[in-house]
């Protein structure tokens, strides 16, 4: 029997929260087209920090987890995986569209020759094969390709499937090889920078508040901050406001930024110009506050408030707060 | 030291685009094309290595159709010293193809860093200078907002969510890069009528884009419906609360 092998991510040696997402659609692939639902963990992982991922009707667990690779190592990382795919020969192989995904499924494909296509919104069974639809020109336009032939590797735009589980079921847990080449000339990963406080990203958060110009002066994102902190949300930005140094790229939403679909996203002094909308047209809800009624940003808010952000803002913390 | 920087061509960020009848295509009438943002990233960071030492030396590549010689030509009055245009007679968007052909070309010459931006905002597939580096045995470190030469060795910032991990590694690499820290140049007029007398060195490259996957269909996203204004002032707050809390169940 042929199989799917979806590639998920640990961290703290628990799973990923973006993995649930993969989980769901390897799930329902693998009966469909009636392959062994195979799944393979790298990095440190520890079963018993998280039963979930008994709710997926996995039929094989493979972890590649040693303190060797705890962390990323595209090469490392490469070689585990490559090892274990010539082994299986999966028809297809899921990847997540994180970070890691993002830099290992195009190494993956490259050196098995399988097609690759990225950040998916949905994959149809055909006959012959897969029909997957992805967003192109950051979401101006959708288009749908058609695989005829197998194997391929998919990655999953974030935030794009729903998450289902299904009774819990036994998983047969597999510890494989991870070989560490002692490759000198390799680069290697000498510090991670974490910011002072941790944070939520924005690709990764299902609420989003986010501020643009509107905010007058970058002091203001203090604002920002606190309703974020109480609805545990990302903060964002615009493209003007990142430009002007006032908060980190790693904050922008838009086309050269972070493209994102939360389930809300909620724009303080944001005009709504088409890099930027692009960016997070996708979200389920969108609420929108600025000053300027004619701002484009009403014609795809849900909701809308025109006013001042520096009365709307306070009071909506003084009311969450109080509940 | 020699640096690459491949660079596509892509419609204007502000465009607003059109499928075209077959379903297939966008209609090309009205379309301004300019450097995809993260290449042109990618070469200020180059030019900026070469403002502080004049012996780097800096090749552009690009893989397109005749219009991207424009493009080139900019980047030489920004201050690249050659221009390779792999001539084509459409844009190819499949990346093992653009992949393979840019290997060709960039074999020619021992190069220490080649850039990439780390995805085209036309397509948005993310996947040439990772198989570029698969290819040719060549590390690539990718999503980068910065990166500088030390002791000479790369050492590279890498965006992941929420922090940033610093690698190191020897030459020759590849970095794709994210939108930088530094501001772009712009070229003065005077840079753009000499460029244009500098030569762009074409080749003629006959690839086409592989038809597995078969592109089926292309189809704008759903439109979303004009919402509603709940109020004008602080008085509002409390009814969009009830409606996230109780209506949507968001928050």
């Amino acid at each position: 029997m042929s199989c799917i092998l979806t590639v998920i991510e640990s961290k703290n040696k628990e799973i990923k929260n973006s993995a649930l997402e993969l989980l769901s659609e390897a799930r329902k692939i693998s009966s469909k087209r009636n392959l062994d639902n195979k799944v393979i963990i790298i990095g440190e992982y520890e079963k018993n920090n998280s039963t979930q991922i008994n709710e997926f009707g996995i039929n094989a667990l493979l972890t590649g987890s040693t303190d060797k690779i705890s962390k990323y190592s595209p090469e490392l990382y490469r070689d585990s995986l490559l090892h274990t795919i010539n082994e299986l020969k999966p028809e297809i192989i899921l990847f997540s569209g994180s970070a890691i995904g993002k830099d290992l499924a195009p190494r993956i494909a490259a050196n098995i020759g399988y097609n690759l296509v990225t950040e998916c919104i949905d994959i149809s069974i055909i006959e012959e094969g897969y029909e997957i639809k992805r967003p192109i020109f950051a979401g101006k336009i959708i288009q749908t390709l058609r695989f005829n032939k197998t194997p391929i590797v998919v990655s999953l735009k974030s935030n794009s499937f729903t998450i289902e589980k299904i009774e819990e079921n036994e998983i047969s847990i597999k510890q494989i090889d991870v070989n560490v080449s002692e490759d000198k000339k390799l680069p290697i990963l000498r510090e991670i920078i974490q910011p002072q406080k941790e944070v939520l990203d924005v690709s990764e958060a299902s609420t989003i508040v986010s501020g643009g110009r509107g905010m007058k002066e970058p002091e203001n994102f203090k604002l920002i901050e606190e309703l974020a902190e109480i609805l545990n949300a990302a903060v964002g930005a615009s493209r003007a406001v990142v430009d002007a140094g006032w908060r980190p790229h790693s904050e922008q939403v838009g086309q050269t930024g972070k493209i994102v679909s939360p389930n809300l996203y909620i724009a303080f002094g944001i005009s709504g110009a088409i890099q930027h909308q692009v960016g997070m047209i996708n979200s389920k809800c969108i609420v929108a506050v600025n000053k300027d009624k004619n701002a484009p940003i009403f014609k795809f808010a849900d909701y809308g408030i025109v006013g001042d952000l520096f009365e709307i803002i306070p009071e909506l913390i003084a009311e969450l707060k109080n509940k | 030291m020699n640096i690459a920087v491949c660079i596509k061509q892509v419609p204007d960020t502000a465009s607003q685009l059109k499928i075209a009848e077959d379903n297939k295509t966008i209609e090309d009438n009205g379309i301004k094309y300019e450097i995809n943002p993260f290449d042109e990233y990618a070469l200020e960071e180059a030019l900026r290595l070469k403002d502080k030492d004049n012996t780097i030396n800096i090749t552009v590549i690009s893989l397109g159709p005749e219009r991207v010689k424009q493009s080139l030509t900019k980047t030489l009055a920004m201050g690249a010293d050659e221009a390779i245009h792999l001539q084509t007679d459409n844009s190819i968007n499949d990346c093992m193809v653009i992949a393979n052909t840019i290997t060709n070309e960039i074999k020619k010459k021992q190069y220490d860093l080649i850039l990439f931006g780390k995805k085209s905002v036309d397509q948005d597939n993310n996947q040439v200078g990772m198989i570029i580096g698969e290819i040719n045995g060549i590390p690539c470190i990718s999503n980068c907002s910065e990166f500088a030469i030390e002791d000479n060795k790369i050492v590279a910032n890498r965006e992941v969510e929420g922090s940033v991990e610093v690698f190191e590694g020897e030459f020759p690499v590849i970095i794709t890069h994210e939108k930088g820290k530094n501001e772009l140049r712009y070229p003065s007029l005077k840079d753009l009528m000499a460029a244009k007398k500098k030569s762009i060195n074409t080749i003629d490259v006959d690839v086409n884009d592989n038809k597995n996957p078969e592109l089926i269909r292309l189809e704008y996203p759903k439109k979303r419906e004009e919402g509603i204004i709940i109020g004008e002032d602080k008085s509002a707050v409390s009814e969009l609360i009830r409606i996230l809390r109780e209506e949507r169940k968001l928050i």
